[in-house]
């Protein structure tokens, strides 16, 4: 685990990123004899661990694997995994002994160790680059396989913990940001319409979560019956096809309602200047709005950061981290303001 | 916002309210006009989701026609003992070996989900060689009728020479294979 810093898919650039954050795959697999993670005795997980230990210690070190225990990760470091993607809440609640998470120096890789799944292994990278990111986890996958039996049937393709997601067992998202869509009322019906494709849309934090800043994920719910490559590629068109929906939309805001969009950014942008607290919740509301107006060029760019890396900066644990210390939600609220504030290009 | 947000799109004001029954569990969602129009529950039309992964494969046990527990048929995993109960509360299963003993329940809940009851992505290595090779045949026997079909048979000659190599090939294969 990288100690400090942001992650590669935050601070890194790739196509679309004006409205395609991030683009993620995931694949769940499981090992051939042992019981899922619901049903695993404790001997169990501490050999499969030992075995996915012994997988990663045997892989090619280019790939610049290494596994932390979830038992010797303070809970701060654990909310960070999560705040940052590499890992769900559910892994790094109650931590075991056996539970562990996987990642490179660069944070795009994580793979999650006896969460749902005895493992669920992702990488994650800026824009929109789903093609890029499934070669990069099917590659890792086939060099798992080198120590690894997968749990597979000829005909339900690979086993998991939920038959829902037989088959590929692959998740393939995108994390989008859609503030003219919400704004012109229109993420509604385009979310709707999605649903009726297989594709399931979920706020910024997953399930439940609703869409903070107007950050969406939106991932395939298919995993059985068709490629991978068919399904990154469907999913790819679908984030393209919203993506053009979102710029019309931003240009359609841009030339209908100019002066409330500018009111609008501009007064978000005057908040973020000079507020000396800020919740998180007011800072990604603000910091969304914000981006809008770079989008329509009313406002100048973020210096020196992108948007993904300016709301991950203002999440409470990653700001703990980066101040190296323990704060509470005052010193944070404080220290939050002060951050952004320094990313801030005055005109 | 007084009626809260959409559960579906989680945008939009929700302002419809659609219940659910199973097994007697009443589940209710609150939706927006969009989106209760197109999972088809407006106005007032109750419709059939799974809501929870667990309820999803509520009914589908034969004898489990009606509400109570008590008609349910249990079946268990050989290998981990996991049950129908089990499956039906948690959506989950217990262990690969489980998918011999609940595969044929599944099949209609995977129709709904995924369109599809099998398997076309990636092949394992360790376990695949003789599944690559099967794959490979269907494929090239499919090529081969189009060909025939379209009475190009020099083309027809060519498959037709590539699935003899690749019979041969998964005949000797097929000695250690897996499964
Ligand atoms: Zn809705
Ligand atoms: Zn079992």
């Amino acid at each position: 685990m990288s100690d400090s810093g942001l992650s590669l898919w935050m601070t890194g650039t790739g196509p679309d990123q004006d409205v395609v954050l991030a683009s993620r795959v995931r694949l769940a697999r499981n090992i051939q004899g042992y019981s899922f993670p619901n049903s695993l005795p404790a001997e169990q997980g501490e050999k499969l661990t030992a075995a996915v230990e012994d997988a990663i210690g045997h892989i090619e070190p280019s790939w610049n694997l290494s596994l932390s225990r979830l038992t010797d990760v303070s809970a701060l470091d654990r909310q960070v995994l999560v705040e940052k993607h590499l890992a769900s809440p559910l892994l790094v609640a109650d931590p075991i002994r056996f539970e562990g998470v996987v990642t490179d120096d660069r944070e795009s890789i994580s793979i999650m160790v006896l969460e749902e799944d005895h493992l669920r292994m992702q990488v994650l990278l800026p824009g929109l680059q789903l093609d890029e990111a499934w070669g990069v986890v099917n590659r890792l996958d086939d060099s798992l396989e080198n120590r690894l039996t997968w749990a597979f049937d000829k005909k339900l393709g690979y086993l998991t913990t939920y038959p829902t997601n037989l088959g590929t067992a692959m998740r393939a998202s995108v994390m989008m940001h859609l503030p003219a869509l919400v704004l012109t009322r229109q993420a509604g019906p385009v979310f709707g319409a999605l649903a009726q494709m297989g594709v399931v849309v979920r706020g910024l934090y997953g399930e439940g979560s609703e869409g903070e800043g107007h950050i969406f994920q939106i991932s395939n719910q298919v995993s059985l019956g068709r490629s991978e490559e068919e399904l990154v590629h469907g999913l790819s068109m679908v984030a393209q096809q919203v993506a053009g929906r979102e710029r019309q939309a931003r240009e359609l805001l841009g030339r209908n309602s100019e002066s409330a969009i500018r009111d609008r950014v501009g007064r978000a942008f005057g908040i973020l200047a000079y507020a000396r607290i800020l919740t998180s919740e007011e800072a990604i509301r603000l910091l969304s709005d914000v981006k809008l107006g770079q989008d329509l060029t009313y406002l100048p760019p973020f210096s020196s950061a992108t948007f993904s890396e300016m709301v991950s900066m203002t999440r409470p644990g990653i700001l703990q981290q980066m101040a190296g210390q323990d704060l509470d939600a005052a010193q944070r609220d404080m220290l939050r303001a002060e951050v952004i504030q320094r990313h801030l290009t005055r005109t | 916002m007084n009626g809260g947000t959409c559960e579906r799109c989680g945008v939009e004001p929700a302002v419809v309210y659609v219940a659910h029954v199973v097994n007697g569990q009443k589940t209710e969602r609150r939706l927006c006009e969009a989106c209760a129009k197109a999972e088809g529950a407006w106005p007032g039309v109750a419709v059939n989701w799974p809501l929870q992964l667990g309820q999803l494969f509520g009914g589908m046990v034969p004898g489990q026609a009606s509400k109570t527990e008590t008609n349910l048929v249990q079946m268990q995993c050989a290998r981990c003992g996991w049950t129908t109960a089990h499956l039906q509360q948690t959506g989950q299963l217990g262990c690969d070996a489980c998918y011999e003993t609940f595969g044929p329940l599944l099949e209609p809940t995977l129709r709904r989900i995924h369109g599809a009851v099998e398997h076309g992505g990636k092949i394992p290595h360790r376990v695949g060689g003789v599944l690559r090779a099967e794959r490979q045949l269907l494929q090239l026997r499919a090529d081969l009728r189009e060909a025939i079909q379209q009475e190009e048979f020099e083309r027809a000659a060519e498959i037709r020479d590539k699935i003899r190599v690749l019979e041969h090939a998964s005949m000797g294969e097929g000695a250690d294979a897996h499964e």
